[in-house]
């Protein structure tokens, strides 16, 4: 806790640039999140909400500006690991082990908990399979848990990529597109369980979302990017059609 | 653009369709394991001593001597002139293969055809099993006794084979090809001739292409291999220096053959790689690369033509066409009285044992050496000069003709099948490790960073993610390994004492060429039933 009494942000990105190349993904962007938050990333496709998860990932290093998470910096070391297993990240590409079978990718989850040798011994016999399960039983998916992935059908495997991500309990999570993939029948179920299991952990909760009603309807704070830029940062009750017209008329 | 040919390099056939469940998986696997366990026991292992120690000192005065290379005049002058005959085998090897190949594998691809009337392609298909199942070295042996001496007999021996090979891969990536462009072409009422130079051919050339490029690279190594056998050039050098035990001056010419192997395995992979194809596609990219090749490669061919004197009139001459007579007189009808049946029967098993037991060595040298190998853009300093070691290990590995590992195997293992199975494991764990190492390379990274960002320990995202990843395509190509080593059984073969390639040697040293073709047809049977045992346990794998 600071002086004037809020709390630290647990991710505080400060002016920060990104090019990839010629393209600049993110100009000189800002954004503070405080704990317990949860946040949807809205805007077009290219504006840059990937790299700015992947900038609080660690997965990407800013040009200018500073990154801090959970008051700490991406060193890209191997001190990094104790940092990463408190950071979860749900990827856009899902990038799930395919040979593997779904318990393991959701245990891929606790992989940072546990010591080596445990981790080894779970592909042998799994461990945890019961919460394992009830992840999976969450999301649609308990009878699937001994199949190889790469059997599961593209919403499947992203349903099992948000179970890794819950199994992690981590204090901050990143989402990137996190229903993309699923079908429409689950997607509101899916949103709702990251968010009640956020709620229930009191962690953070980042996502980039393509869908701005859902956005508008399950998020406290909404954050509009456009090129490279924070084009508005408001509470879900302010942002209107007027605002999202904006945002997404500017790409055009 | 079909993403295809790219995953092809370990084999000839790794287009084959994928089944689509895995059916029989642990039958396949039970069958793997009692055939190892069954070759182990036919090699003598753990039965009798396999190591002569009496060798260590010859072998340890070899590879001291890699210290001092002879770089005499007269040796690297030898060097140089067996390096270019080496060249030019393979240069026109290569260009025999695609001469013969490409068309052959055109009439042998079904798909682009509008009528379904497949006798032709079942023809040529079954024609090329024999040209496939015969090594090199037999073909050589084979026209030798036609042609007499001759570069032709190595350029025909290393295209006839490579042809068939080319032929079998060319089909399937034309087949594969066959998809929307193809149909409207023929919507547009084009005919199957249309079909083919509009809607398939484009789509495709750029893999053929490049998967000559990997010809070529074979092309090499099999040119060392014939001239070990006595065809000249750089092979041809070796043997004599072993023979007369200059191990200096045997390794100023493995030198050349490892430095003219990096390169051509430079050149292949560079062929190969994804975003080089990508570029060929870009409008102007690549365009001076494009020009060239083309000039660049019918001067090779000039080159290589004048540089081993070829006159082809020597194909259709009278003595040629009475010699062919002649040999069909005297090695038909084959020898396949029952005595004889029997020896072949328990030496194609014997074959068999040595294919198997190389090929497993090989895997089991190849998978760490792979990993050491691969190379990742995290490695610092010290990790990447031992990533340089390990890819320069390998490429002396392969660089060096089985047959002269044969040659410094007999040193230090007792006579037997053993020493022939070690000879072609080394070979072969140079191949497949390089390939294995690329496949590691060329890992989906995402995957794996996926699971490294759950703050999982190194071991854990190996176990979790990488290991996984790799294995099946690891299996994929130990399994094509194994087909191949079963072939080069017979190089080794005629040189340390085994098999189907021992008794042919002997065979033909003793005139006695009835038995020589019933051997060389029981060869080209157990390898179709090695390549379908194969294909069997590889289906049931993915």
């Amino acid at each position: 806790m600071t002086a004037a009494g809020t709390p630290d942000p647990v991710l505080s990105i400060s002016a920060v640039t990104v090019s990839y190349g010629e393209a600049v993904a993110v100009d000189a962007i800002s954004l503070h999140v405080a704990p317990g938050e949860q946040v949807a990333l809205l805007g077009p496709s290219g504006a840059g909400k990937s790299t700015i998860l992947r900038l609080a990932a660690g997965a990407v290093r800013p040009d200018r500006g500073e990154v801090e998470v959970l008051g700490r910096r991406w060193l890209g070391s191997s001190s990094d690991r104790q940092l990463a297993r408190r950071v979860a990240v749900i990827h856009q590409h899902l990038e799930l082990v395919g040979p593997l079978k779904v318990i393991h990718n959701v245990n891929a989850g606790r992989l940072g908990a546990w010591s080596t040798r445990q981790a080894l011994a779970s592909l042998i016999r799994p461990r945890e399979v019961t919460e394992g399960r009830v992840a999976l039983g969450a999301l649609g998916l308990d009878d699937r848990w001994r199949e190889r992935t790469d059997r599961l059908s593209g919403g499947q495997q992203q349903r099992v990529a948000v179970a890794r991500a819950m199994r992690q309990q981590a204090e901050l999570v990143l989402a990137d597109e996190p229903i993309s993939a699923v079908d429409p029948a689950w997607r509101r179920r899916v949103l709702e369980l990251l968010l009640a299991d956020c709620t229930a952990r009191r962690a953070t909760l980042v996502a980039s979302l393509h869908d701005a009603n859902l956005a508008v309807e399950y998020f406290d704070r909404l954050v509009g990017i456009a090129d490279g830029r924070v084009a508005f940062d408001l509470p879900a009750a302010q942002v209107n059609t007027d605002v999202l017209t904006r945002l997404y008329g500017a790409a055009v | 653009m079909t993403a295809v040919g790219f995953d092809l390099i370990g084999s000839e056939a790794s287009l084959a369709t994928v089944a689509p469940a895995r059916r029989g998986r642990g039958a396949a696997l039970l069958g793997l394991v009692v055939l190892i366990g069954w070759s182990a026991w036919q090699l003598g292992i753990g039965r009798r001593a396999l190591v002569n120690g009496a060798g260590w000192s010859q072998a340890g005065k070899f590879f001291a001597a890699a210290l001092h290379p002879d770089l005499a005049g007269s040796t690297v002058r030898a060097g140089w002139n067996g390096a270019r005959v080496t060249v030019a085998y393979a240069l026109l090897g290569t260009v025999g293969s695609a001469l013969f190949g490409v068309p052959l594998g055109i009439v042998a691809a079904t798909r682009w055809r509008s009528a379904r009337r497949f006798v032709v392609p079942r023809l040529v298909r079954g024609a090329l099993i024999p040209a496939r199942g015969s090594h090199e070295i037999v073909w050589a042996l084979l026209l030798l006794n036609v042609l007499g001496l001759n570069p032709l007999v190595a350029i025909l021996a290393i295209s006839l084979p490579f042809a068939a090979v080319t032929a079998k891969v060319v089909g399937q990536l034309l087949d594969e090809a066959v998809g929307p462009p193809a149909a409207a072409v023929r919507a547009t009422g084009g005919r199957s001739g249309a079909v083919l130079v509009y809607g398939v051919l484009p789509l495709v050339w750029r893999d053929i292409a490049s998967y000559l490029g990997y010809r070529f690279e074979c092309a090499l190594r099999a040119a060392a291999v014939l001239g070990v056998a006595g065809a000249g050039g750089l092979g041809q050098e070796l043997r004599l220096s072993f023979l007369s035990l200059k191990y200096e001056q045997m390794w100023t010419f493995l030198f050349v053959l490892i430095a003219l192997g990096g390169v051509a395995d430079a050149i292949s992979a560079r062929l190969r790689r994804p975003t080089s194809v990508a570029a060929w596609h870009r409008p102007g990219a690549g365009r001076f690369a494009r020009r060239l090749a083309g000039p660049i490669a019918v001067g090779g061919v000039g080159w290589a033509w004048w540089e081993l004197g070829i006159a082809p009139s020597t194909l259709w001459s009278a003595r040629t066409r009475s010699l062919g007579a002649e040999l069909l007189e005297r090695w038909f009808p084959p020898d396949v009285g029952r005595e004889h049946l029997r020896l072949l029967f328990r030496l194609a098993g014997q074959t068999l044992a040595i294919s198997v037991i190389s090929a497993l060595i090989a895997f089991a040298v190849a998978v760490p050496a792979a990993f050491l190998a691969a190379r990742h853009p995290s490695h610092r300093l010290g990790r990447r000069a031992a990533g340089w070691v390990a890819r320069l290990v390998l490429l002396a590995m392969r660089a060096i003709p089985p047959s002269v590992w044969a040659f410094l195997v007999v040193l230090v293992l007792f006579p037997g099948p053993m020493p022939a199975a070690v000879a072609l494991a080394i070979y072969n764990a140079g191949v497949l490790g390089r390939l294995l190492g690329e496949t590691v390379e060329n890992l989906p990274a995402g995957d794996i960073d996926a699971v490294r960002r759950t703050g999982a320990s190194a071991l854990a995202v190996f176990a979790y993610a990488t290991w996984p990843l790799a294995i099946r395509r690891f299996a994929v190509y130990g399994l094509y390994r194994w087909e191949v080593a079963l072939r080069e059984t017979i190089v080794v073969g005629i040189v340390a004492a085994g098999g189907l390639g021992q008794h042919l040697g002997s065979r033909l040293a003793a005139f006695d060429y009835p038995q020589v073709t019933a051997a060389v047809a029981a060869m080209i049977v157990l390898t179709v039933v090695v390549d379908a045992a194969s294909a069997r346990i590889r289906s049931a794998l993915a």
